[in-house]
């Protein structure tokens, strides 16, 4: 990992074992070693190529000298695959990575690492890469702000507990010694710290995931200031923080969280929200609700980069939005439409298959879904379905078209999913759909195929429903026979015992 | 506990009839409700919902509407063109006064309750002044073209609004003249076909005019330039009632299709003092057209042609989510309509019209528990007696003997002789009945039928003694000096000394037969006397009150007895209190005097009082397999509340001798047979 050169690095040679990735780099006594570390339990030393000055082998210097560019390999055990990624850096342009660890999921390599600022970034390596033998790029994002101090001496490390905390090791801001410290990376806060004045190794590891809650002190889990801190100071905090709230009404709570849509991270306005969707629900709460939604789609297409995708489908699933708010969703697919079918015409579709594939990307349609689930208004959303353009209006009818035979292909009708539009839904947007364009989307040759797909469908569930119809009459008679059967009649006499 | 032979009787073919208005009294926390057949019940909304007064129905006084006025004062108006006053305290009609304008469809009292406006057939809008005893007719309106189906008075007391046939006319009140004219869109579903009857009307202090149609729209008008200020298609069928909370921040409709919506007045934005009516919620707790709606502080009320009188709490106004917050459906009368004759095995089903005498079948099987026995002999249709006039009965009752019934009108009180030869019964009514019997709100014969005790609507206490074919008056108990209250509940010691009655308030009195004289009262409690029963041997009174309560009282020793200050020191089982319906009736088995039997619509239950009684730990239900379980299990988790709810709804229960129990259920899918079909929603297809 510490090359200095491409040509040199890990590239050929397969490291012990899997997909858990590197543990550790460690330097040794010999400027022009390293030991490498994974998690196959297998430590490698290998020689550095020295190309820069014999004198100053300060590792920081070394970096800022070399190529500022790091890449991650990531060695696939099963496929023996290497892949690179070249890690862009995000805000932190010019420092250094101090520490590094990796944890993995199904999906993700999450490589968390502690730079020179300070500062934590993430970045997620996907575990199946899409073209693995091409060089991807992958961008470093910011978790956690000046952790450590940046000018210390000795360089900081980290140790991810779980997959909300990690333990950095370092010299925070406002102290002059070392702390072991645990974070919350979820919430961005300081869970505990303990002052090493001793010094130590710069080496940290940890070895048991059940450990955590045994040492998080969650009472001060609120508390966001570094460097340690007694619990009794803690606590005197709390009681005053606990004061400051109760005097505080709950509106205030509801515009601290209009500020965060504002100006905060996705993850950050996520975590946020979901606190304020667990609490009692106020009567303005709809409101309230409204409001975010306005504020977050208005960041969305002011921030292209912004895509507030969890946050939008908590909000649609309070089942609370009105139709205005729908129609600025609205607005926003729209933009997505017009992209996803520039990526539609971009790549051609793959061979034939038996079944179409979705016509929007997963993002989008969980986006699309979130409407198809929220409550509307016929004769107010009808005028407004109408502006829509053709192309789109064939789009959106593409897809649910798509979800129709997703539907109908298990026999509960429904779709995968924790939260799926029902066939209801489907059917009554594709009726919305046509009634609002039927006469624009009959003069699309594209809608043709779909128009007469669907026409078969509607006649289908004609005859369905007509047999249906005959098959309710007879259930019903079937129902009375039996009825009449358990029925005592208007008279009996019972033997009853009374326990 | 014991086995029982159990008559299960389903023959009772009683429908109740449909509902057709109601009014809240937001001061007494009072439901006045007005069912199709004339009928007028008064629900105390604070004691459990229990249907405290009613006012026996009229065939010919069918009410189209029903207001509070001046505080406690009710009135209804309805198709006969009278405007009647009701008597709450002697449960009698006070007056009832010809409007002279045809048909009456609408009426409302003015804002501070001292007015009285109706709408009628002939398009006239009348006003009336209350005064203290009576109404005095004040002045007409300009005269509409159409009948006034609706009428809403402004808050202030200076503008009302009247929906009428397509149009909605607003009134200046100081002129008489129509301010405005708002013509209703005739369309039904996009096509232009029928009339649009304006079902209901509200006016806000705002000045806007909310509007119910027969087209299933509600419509919002501003009523100062008479203009459509937006409008909601809600239904496909008649929007038929409407009702406004008294802060005007939100109302309910109630649709032919039996659903209630609900419109709540709410912020657009959070920080906007700008507001909008918004159709928050849907509710579906009817099968047929919802005549009628109420808003109270806390409830939406609803009632219509399905008999069901529906109180929907408004979970954001209820302040303890416990019980109160459930949803209450009330179908059936708090009282029995039902009397039994034990020696003859006799069951005498009160009508609105008529009544009908039958006897149990028999059977010489024998079985265990769950099983039907085959019948030797069947129920028999003995006879059915049908009353003279318009009037509904108010209560009957069958002596023990099986030979006397009897029962009262609002005018005349009947009472007949019965003979029985082999199979065959003959009837004979004993004529000359004195005119003080008439409007008896309650008629109960002593265990050996030679009394006859008759509650009057003055208060007073009729003794009767009967003779073969005769009868004579013994006494009157007069009610204490100062009170009008109308004894609804009687109950007499089968020893034939006690008397005890109790009105809807004042505690119960107990009257010494043998003495002649008030012996004493029970002190009152807060909640309504639901039953009423005295114990033989022991001269105990159990009284059931509507928050379910149930309480011992001895009356010799003229204190509660021991077991009643235990039960009340410990408390009822949360689940004994949680019961939804009143205790209609309390008998006792004669050889077990530690045995109190009791029921409600949805349960019987035996008390021992010899056995412990349940904490809110115990099991007050005991499961069924119980009874598959040895002696000393059942033994062990024994206590004093046995409870059967295998019979419901059950109407009367009864212990005809003791081993032989009689269960009347009336089952809601046979009333729901008889009612005409509601509109057919298709489950499938278009």
């Amino acid at each position: 990992m510490a090359a200095l050169e491409e040509e040199f690095t890990l590239s050929g040679v397969p490291l012990g074992a899997g997909a858990d990735g590197l543990l550790g780099v460690e330097q040794s006594d010999k400027a022009d070693q390293f030991l490498v570390t994974d998690s196959g339990r297998t430590v490698i030393l290998y020689k550095v190529l020295r190309i820069w000055n014999n004198e100053d082998v300060n590792m920081e210097k070394v970096f800022k000298a070399t190529h500022g560019t790091y890449f991650a390999y990531v060695q696939k055990f099963n496929s023996r695959i290497l892949s690179k990624y070249t890690l862009l850096p995000g805000r932190e342009e010019k420092s250094v990575i101090q520490s590094f660890t990796a944890s993995v999921d199904r999906k993700f390599i999450s490589l968390i690492s502690l730079s020179s600022d300070g500062c934590i970034y993430e970045t997620l390596i996907p575990t199946h890469p899409s073209d693995p033998d091409q060089d991807q790029v992958v961008v470093r994002s910011l978790l956690l702000k000046a952790v450590v101090s940046s000018t210390a001496r000795n360089g900081a490390v980290l140790s991810v507990l779980n997959q909300d905390h990690i333990a950095v090791l370092g010299t925070p801001l406002s102290a002059s010694t070392e702390c072991l410290s645990i974070w919350n990376i979820k919430f961005q806060t300081l869970q505990a710290s303990k002052e090493l004045p001793q010094g130590t190794s710069s080496q940290v590891s940890f070895y048991s995931a059940h450990a955590v809650p045994h040492f998080v002190n969650w009472e001060t889990s609120q508390e966001c200031g570094l460097g340690p801190q007694s619990s009794e100071q803690s606590r005197k905090s709390l009681r005053a923080r606990k004061v400051e709230v109760s005097l505080q009404p709950a509106m205030s709570a509801s515009k601290q969280l209009l500020l965060t849509v504002k100006n905060d991270t996705e993850k950050h306005i996520e975590v946020e929200l979901r606190k304020f969707l667990a609490i009692k629900q106020t009567p303005d709460f709809h409101t309230l609700v409204g409001d975010i939604v306005t504020e977050l789609l208005g960041r969305c297409k002011a921030e292209p980069s912004f895509y507030p995708r969890n946050c939008l489908v908590q909000l649609i699933q309070t089942h609370m939005l009105s139709y205005r708010i729908i129609e600025n969703g609205f607005t926003l697919k729209e933009a997505n439409c017009s992209d996803c079918e520039r990526e539609l015409k971009g790549k051609p579709q793959g061979p034939a298959e038996e079944r179409p594939p979705s016509p929007v990307t997963p993002k989008r349609a969980a986006l699309l879904n979130a409407i198809l689930h929220s409550a509307y208004s016929e004769a107010f959303l009808l005028p407004h379905l109408k502006d829509v353009p053709a192309q789109h209006v064939t789009l959106f009818l593409q897809y649910l078209y798509f979800l129709y035979l997703k539907c109908s292909e298990n026999a509960a009708m429904t779709l995968p999913g924790i939260h799926p539009p029902t066939l209801n839904q489907i059917m009554d947007w594709i009726c919305l759909l046509l009634d609002a364009n039927f006469t624009v989307v009959v003069m699309i040759p594209e809608a043709k195929r779909l128009l007469i797909s669907l026409y078969k469908f509607v006649k289908a569930q004609i005859s369905i429903y007509s047999e249906l119809n005959k098959i309710e009459v007879s259930f019903r008679e079937l129902q009375k026979l039996n009825q009449e059967k358990n029925d005592t009649g208007l008279y009996s006499i019972e033997v009853l015992e009374l326990v | 506990m014991g086995e029982f032979r159990v008559h299960r009787v389903r023959f009772f073919n009683y429908v109740p009839s449909g509902i057709r208005c109601v009014a809240y009294n937001n001061q007494s926390n009072r439901l006045a409700v007005s069912r199709t057949d004339g009928t007028v019940e008064i629900y105390n909304l604070s004691a459990n919902y229990f249907q405290e007064k009613f006012f026996p129905g009229h065939e010919s006084r069918a009410t189209e509407a029903l207001c509070w006025a001046k505080g406690h004062r009710l009135f209804s108006a309805g198709l006969n063109g009278e405007i009647i006053e009701y008597d709450l305290q002697a449960l009698n009609i006070k007056y009832s006064m010809d409007a002279f304008g045809g048909p009456i469809w609408s009426m409302t009292a003015s804002p501070g309750g001292s007015q009285l406006l109706i709408g009628c057939e002939d398009g006239s809008v009348k006003l009336f002044q209350i005064t203290s005893d009576k109404i005095q007719f004040e002045r007409n309106f300009d005269r509409q073209k159409s009948r006034i189906l609706s009428l809403s008075w402004h808050p202030s007391g200076t503008h009302i609004a009247a929906g009428s046939i397509d149009y909605i006319s607003v009134f200046d009140v100081k002129s008489g003249s129509a301010a405005h004219k708002m013509m209703v869109d005739r369309r039904y579903m996009g096509v232009s076909k029928r009339k649009c009857i304006i079902w209901g009307v509200a006016f806000l202090s705002d000045g806007t005019v909310i509007s119910v149609d027969s087209a299933g729209k509600v419509q919002f008008w501003d009523s100062a330039t008479g203009t459509l200020v937006k409008s909601h298609l809600i239904s496909n069928a008649d929007v038929q009632s409407i009702a406004v909370s008294d802060q005007e921040d939100s109302f309910v409709v109630g649709t032919a299709e039996g659903t209630v919506f609900h419109f709540q007045l709410v912020s657009v934005t959070s920080n906007s003092n700008e507001k909008q009516w918004v159709r928050t919620k849907p509710f579906q707790h009817h099968t047929h057209d919802v005549r009628t709606v109420a808003h109270s502080p806390t409830a939406l009320i609803s009632g219509g042609t399905d008999t069901h009188l529906v109180i929907r709490p408004l979970m954001e106004k209820v302040e303890v989510k416990n019980y109160d917050a459930a949803l209450r459906k009330i179908t059936f009368p708090h009282r029995r309509l039902i009397s039994c004759s034990k020696k003859r095995q006799l069951l005498l089903f009160q009508f609105a019209h008529h009544l009908e005498l039958w006897r149990l079948g028999s059977t010489v099987a024998t079985g265990k528990n769950g099983d039907i026995l085959p019948l030797s002999k069947n129920a028999d249709h003995l006879l059915q007696l049908k009353t003279k006039g318009p009037e509904n009965i108010i209560c009957s009752s069958i002596s023990p003997c099986g030979s006397w019934i009897a029962y009262s009108t609002a005018s005349r009180f009947f009472l007949y002789r019965l003979s029985y030869e082999h199979d065959n019964v003959s009837l004979q009514r004993v004529p000359k009945m004195p005119a003080f019997l008439r409007s008896a709100l309650q008629i109960l014969f002593s265990e050996d039928s030679a009394k006859l005790f008759v509650a009057s609507n003055q208060g007073s206490l009729h003794i009767i003694q009967l003779s073969e074919g005769h009868f004579k008056h013994l006494h009157t108990f007069q009610p204490p000096s100062g009170t009008v209250e109308s004894m609804c509940l009687l109950a007499v010691s089968p020893d034939g000394s006690w008397l005890a009655a109790s009105g809807t308030s004042a505690g119960v009195h107990i009257y010494s037969l043998k003495q002649l004289k008030p012996h004493c009262t029970v002190p009152a409690y807060n909640f309504p006397v639901t039953a009423l029963a005295i114990a033989p041997n022991t001269n105990n009174l159990v009284i059931a009150h509507s928050d379910q309560q149930v309480f011992e009282y001895s009356i010799p020793d003229k204190q509660y007895t021991e077991w009643s200050r235990t039960i009340q020191k410990q408390g009822f089982h949360h689940l004994w209190l949680q019961r939804d319906t009143p205790i209609t009736h309390i008998s006792f088995h004669p050889k077990r005097p530690m045995h109190i039997l009791l029921h409600d619509a949805y349960m019987f239950c035996i008390i021992d009082k010899s056995l412990p009684l349940p904490n809110d730990k115990t099991l007050l239900y005991n499961p069924l397999s119980l009874a598959n379980e040895s002696d000393g299990a059942r033994r062990r988790t024994a206590h004093a509340f046995k409870i059967s709810k295998k019979y419901k709804p059950l109407l009367f229960m009864e212990l005809l001798d003791e081993r032989t129990l009689v269960a009347v259920e009336r089952p809601l899918d046979d009333i729901i047979a008889q009612l005409p079909p509601p509109i057919k929603k298709k489950k499938f297809g278009t």
